[in-house]
């Protein structure tokens, strides 16, 4: 069997994992609810891959999200990225001279604007957490109505309904409101949709030329309604590619691929899934600064110390990953 | 009387000899900690800038450590800084602080204010005794700055940045403790020496310019630690707003009417030809200038909510989107959170080398690197 590379996206919302050939094609890719216990979803999740992938040698392993660092200690990644990299990656390995890249994920909001390949500009949502997924499920849960229909029901309206979309808590107030005026559920839906549009394009797109082509990533991507209030705000025609949802893993698996080279793999193999990873926290009161300590033991172990200002802590713990 | 004064960055360590020097007690307030940030957003109005905040939240530590005469500064003009002294004494006094408020106002304009505070602060001794006592705390302070941007041109370059990390807080140290100009100069050049001399690698980092408002340029608990982040990433900050070079040109360039020489602000009138407060026509000046010195990208950082920076930062995005300039803009205050922040400053830092050519971030830098 030949080389595979293995990406990890730890989110807030969802552990992505994506594994890429020699050629850079997708040959596997896996969603998981984070649930709030990103080690125990991690361990999950290589389990799974293990199964199908027991055999195959997995030649680089790179980690990118929120939980990246993690991901790395436990895995022994070779690489770690952020998540706009990774994502920015991904788009122009799928979609080559892709300009504009729009991604909405759990809870952040990307805008990366490429040039010939390389990421020239990009903004992530920073006062409120607005057009993000998270917002999205709450409100398909208060209405009712599974996610998957969300956009569905929105490309159904005929006249959308105006929402008050600059932070989630009033366009959640606004859309009770409109419920309360009797009008159409649709209407509300696909407004819904209009308006964390508008809301994405004011708080990222500030001052920036969004050229096509366009491509539209992350798990929001799936939804329709949003898809298309993109298309009508843009005034052109948005790809969502078919990995849509695990892009930043795809990106980080593509990464790794392109760091390790001809290096060994410092991954740890498929058997730390069978280990017993454990995480506290402490406050160190040895300085002012009071830092608040990380520490993540795998049987016991220390295997990694974060959050400290100084150093004192993390530094003692780099041998395995260093 | 028992001194005390906000912290900004290590201006602590001249001020203190300034006072101390002069025969007074000071109390230096406890380092920013997460305790004085809770304090000073918690009486602090909400929408002020973070430096009051953080101003307010030195003081009450300090009082509450026996501190009974504050020391502000003061100033004039769009910057909202200038009436931060009167809003911190009336908050102070409202809490039941009992206290003397010292407000040093620029000189040009105040020239009697100033000259009343420097009466109360030398007390007995005489005019000549509270010169040498200033010189003493600007050598130190040089001496700080100095050091300072040492460290910023070594940290992306040595090998060990704990070793280097722990040199310069050692310096500082040393630096507050000297006694005469020539144990300061003694302890200074040994400490330069020591931080030259470690291993360094022989990659030539990216270079950005870092600018915006001088509380925020100077204090590491307001900017997050910028400078050492982007250091650890391999990327050297030049930084051109030093609190020596503050004074400079809102001190003396001010009173002898010499500020519209500044090379900084001159670079920024094609675009902004007006003082618009604090040192927001120095970002628009100094964005300018990273262009033409070819330096690799621009950070901007200033408090949420700040009006200079605000208008120097539409100015400079446009700009900067027309010379193909990568920058970054980060508006803080105590509701900043640090992990965006962390992959912000690593997505620019790729930005910056993907635009350059060159390669990633080693792994090593990624992975301990923030």
């Amino acid at each position: 069997m030949s080389k595979l590379y293995m990406g990890f996206d730890v989110g807030s919302v969802s552990t992505n994992v994506a594994l890429v050939d020699q050629t850079g094609e997708v040959v596997y890719t896996l969603y998981k609810r984070t649930q709030g216990a990103p080690i125990r979803t991690i361990k999950a999740a290589l389990k799974e891959v293990a199964t199908e992938f027991g055999e195959a040698k997995i030649a680089g392993v790179g980690s990118t999200g929120s939980g990246r660092s993690l991901a790395a200690v436990m895995l022994g990644a070779d690489l770690v990225k952020n998540e706009i990299t990774a994502h920015a990656v991904a788009a122009g390995h799928i979609c080559p001279g892709v300009n504009t890249v729009l991604e909405i994920g759990g809870q952040d909001s990307k805008l990366i604007i490429l040039q010939h390949g390389v990421v020239t500009d990009f903004a992530m949502n920073s006062v409120c957490a607005a057009g993000t997924g998270s917002f999205l499920d709450q409100q398909a849960a208060r209405l009712g109505i599974p996610i998957e229909e969300f956009g569905d029901l929105a490309e159904q309206s005929q006249n959308p309904v105006r929402i008050a979309g600059r932070c989630s808590v009033f366009a959640e107030s606004d859309m009770i409101h409109k419920q309360q005026m009797g009008n159409d559920i649709a209407d509300i839906v696909a407004g819904l949709c209009a308006a964390l549009v508008r809301n994405y394009l004011n708080n990222l797109g500030k001052g920036k030329i969004l050229k096509a082509p366009v491509v539209f990533q992350g798990g929001v991507a799936a939804n329709k309604g949003i898809k298309k209030a993109f298309e009508d705000a843009l005034g052109v025609e948005v790809m969502v590619p078919q990995h849509h949802g695990v892009m930043g893993a795809v990106g980080s698996a593509l990464l790794a691929r392109a760091h390790v080279a001809d290096k060994p793999s410092r991954f740890l193999g498929f058997g730390i899934s069978e280990l017993e990873y454990a995480s506290r926290s402490f406050e160190c009161a040895d300085c002012p600064n009071n830092c608040e300590v990380v520490e993540l033991t795998c049987d016991q172990e220390v295997v990694a110390r974060w959050g400290d200002k100084c150093g004192k802590w993390s530094s003692e713990t780099s041998a395995r990953t260093g | 009387m028992k001194i005390t004064f906000p912290h900004l960055g290590y201006c602590s360590i001249p001020l203190r000899t300034l006072f101390a020097e002069l025969g007074h007690t000071v109390i230096v307030p406890p380092p920013i900690s997460q305790k004085t940030i809770s304090l000073g957003t918690l009486h602090g109005p909400e929408f002020a800038c973070y430096p009051l905040k953080l101003g307010l939240g030195n003081f009450i530590e300090a009082l509450e450590a026996g501190a009974d005469t504050l020391i502000m500064g003061g100033g004039i003009g769009p910057c909202r800084f200038g009436y931060y002294a009167q809003v911190q004494q009336d908050i102070l006094r409202s809490l039941g602080y009992e206290f003397e408020m010292i407000v040093i106002e620029p000189p040009l304009g105040h020239f009697r204010q100033v000259v009343a505070a420097a009466g109360r602060l030398k007390q007995k001794n005489s005019w000549m005794q509270l010169a040498q006592a200033a010189s003493f705390a600007l050598a130190k302070l040089r001496a700080c700055d100095d050091l300072h941007q040492l460290s910023l041109k070594i940290r992306p370059r040595v090998e060990n940045k704990a070793v280097l990390a722990n040199l310069y807080n050692r310096a500082l140290t040393a630096i507050d403790a000297a006694d005469s100009h020539r144990t300061l100069k003694t302890v200074a050049n040994r400490f330069q020496e020591n931080i030259k001399a470690l291993p360094q690698t022989r990659v030539e980092p990216l270079k950005v310019a870092l600018v915006g408002e001088v509380y925020l340029l100077a204090e590491p608990a307001a900017n997050l630690a910028i400078e050492e982040k982007l250091g650890n990433l391999g990327v050297e900050v030049i930084r051109h707003v030093y609190i020596s070079s503050w004074l400079k040109v809102n001190i003396l360039l001010d009173f002898l009417r010499l500020r519209r020489k500044e090379s900084a602000e001159q670079a920024a009138r094609p675009y902004l030809n007006c003082f618009v407060g604090g040192h927001g026509q120095h970002s628009v000046g100094e964005t300018i200038q990273a262009v033409r010195d070819g330096l690799d990208g621009v950070v901007h950082v200033y408090p949420f909510t700040c009006t200079p920076e605000i208008v120097a930062r539409g100015i400079m995005r446009t700009y900067a989107a027309e010379k193909n300039m990568p920058l970054i803009c980060f508006s803080l205050d105590e509701h900043s959170a640090e992990a965006g922040f962390n992959t912000r400053l690593e997505a620019f830092v790729d930005v910056m080398q993907r635009k350059n050519g060159q390669g990633e971030l080693t792994d090593e830098q990624a992975l301990h690197g923030i």
